[in-house]
This record gives C-alpha cells, structure tokens and sequence, in this order.
C-alpha cells in the first residue's frame, strides 16, 4: 500500500507482483476523465487523510488476500493535483488462476471507494471548482 | 478534557483550517465536539453534511469518551478512487 503524490505507473505496480507460480495478473487503474456530467475537466486535487487512509488500505488488502486464490496484493493511491488523463489509482492482484483475481481487484476497489479517507476537488475548464 | 479535531475537504475550506484544538468538560463524548462547532457562524455551510467521527483513526459513534489528546476526525462522505 503506498499513498504518493508523484505519477503512478502500471509498470511500477505490477513489478514484483509476477511471478512463475501464480498465472494470472489483474490491475486496475482509476484515471482521472476529462469531463464528469458534461462538464470539462481539467484536474481533480486529491486529499487525504493519510494516517488512516493508509490503515483502511492495509485492511483492505489484507482481508483480500485472505480470500482463497489470492497471492499478492498492491495499491497505489495518488494525492493532490492530478491533471486529466493521469492515473489516480492504481490496483494489482495475483494469484494462480484468474477468476480469484479479477474478483479481489474488484472488491478492493470497491472497498477503496466506500471506506477510505480520500477526497476529490474537482477543478473545470471554466476556471471553477467543487468538492465531490 | 483537551482533544485534537481534524477538519477534511469541504469542511476544511468551510473552518479556513485543517484542525484545532478544543477544551472540553470532564467525560466529554465524540459527539460534544459537533455540540460545540454548531454554535459556530461557518458552521451553517456544512450543517447538511453528513460526517462520519473518527477518533485516533477509527470510526466512532457519537457516544464514545473522549480522553486527553484523541485526534478527532470529522469526515466528510469519501470520493476516493
């Protein structure tokens, strides 16, 4: 589990997460849109609060991987400015087969969603903001 | 006794503050700190949010004790992802 405010790559994800005994590898990366209800979007500020925000996502990863047919977990959250296009969330899963894995990388994101301590300001084209 | 509150996101613009700390009587609940910021003129621009309590990054109901430096967080309804 890693909160950061730099660039997350996929790449950067996934290493470490591939190896020869689990056959398949899920991600899943939340990128930020450029536009939401038909407004445009240039970037979303992220805020968090990272002591607990880090908590619930080692909780999250933790019960996942407690789930039969998964091996490893990561996620990697982006705080502050992402501009459009960037990723904000990123998501990986391994485990020996996929039907395990797509389904822990769902639940994992579904949880990120619901309980952890992280919000969005979204920032539109026409020079306005709101909290979301 | 004296605790530490946290504001986030939209409740943080609303105070012009990310937190601080209140002085509150002997046997105070979480719930009192909310008591204590009603009163406050800013307030009325997040009285409609609904906000989850925290203490030292656990979700509390209104009914839990307060003890002598406890972080407090009020959280605004999560957007992660």
């Amino acid at each position: 589990v890693v909160i950061t405010s730099k660039p997350i790559t996929l790449d950067d994800v996934v290493d470490g997460l591939v190896d020869a005994g689990n056959g398949a590898v899920v991600t899943f990366a939340g990128v930020v849109r450029d536009s939401n209800h038909g407004r445009p979007v240039t970037r979303i500020y992220y805020e968090a609060y990272s002591e607990m925000a880090e908590r619930e996502l080692t909780r999250i990863v933790d019960e996942a991987l407690i789930s039969p047919g998964v091996a490893r977990a990561r996620v990697v959250h982006r705080i502050g400015d992402v501009q459009a296009g960037e990723a904000s969330l990123v998501v990986a899963v391994s485990g020996p087969h996929r039907l395990a894995v797509f389904d822990a990388c769902m639940r994992i994101v579904d949880e990120i969603k619901k309980c952890v301590p992280i919000w969005k300001k979204e920032f539109y084209a026409d020079g306005s903001s709101g909290w979301i | 006794v004296r605790v530490h509150v946290l504001y986030f996101a939209r409740l943080k613009d609303v105070m012009g503050t990310d937190g601080e700390t209140l002085d509150l009587d002997a046997g105070a609940r979480a719930r009192d700190v909310l008591r204590v910021l009603e009163t406050r003129p800013e307030w009325s621009g997040v009285k409609d949010l609904p906000l989850l309590l925290a203490v030292n990054e656990e979700v509390v109901d209104g009914n839990r004790a307060l003890n002598d430096g406890d972080r407090l967080a009020l959280l605004p309804p999560v957007s992660g992802g």
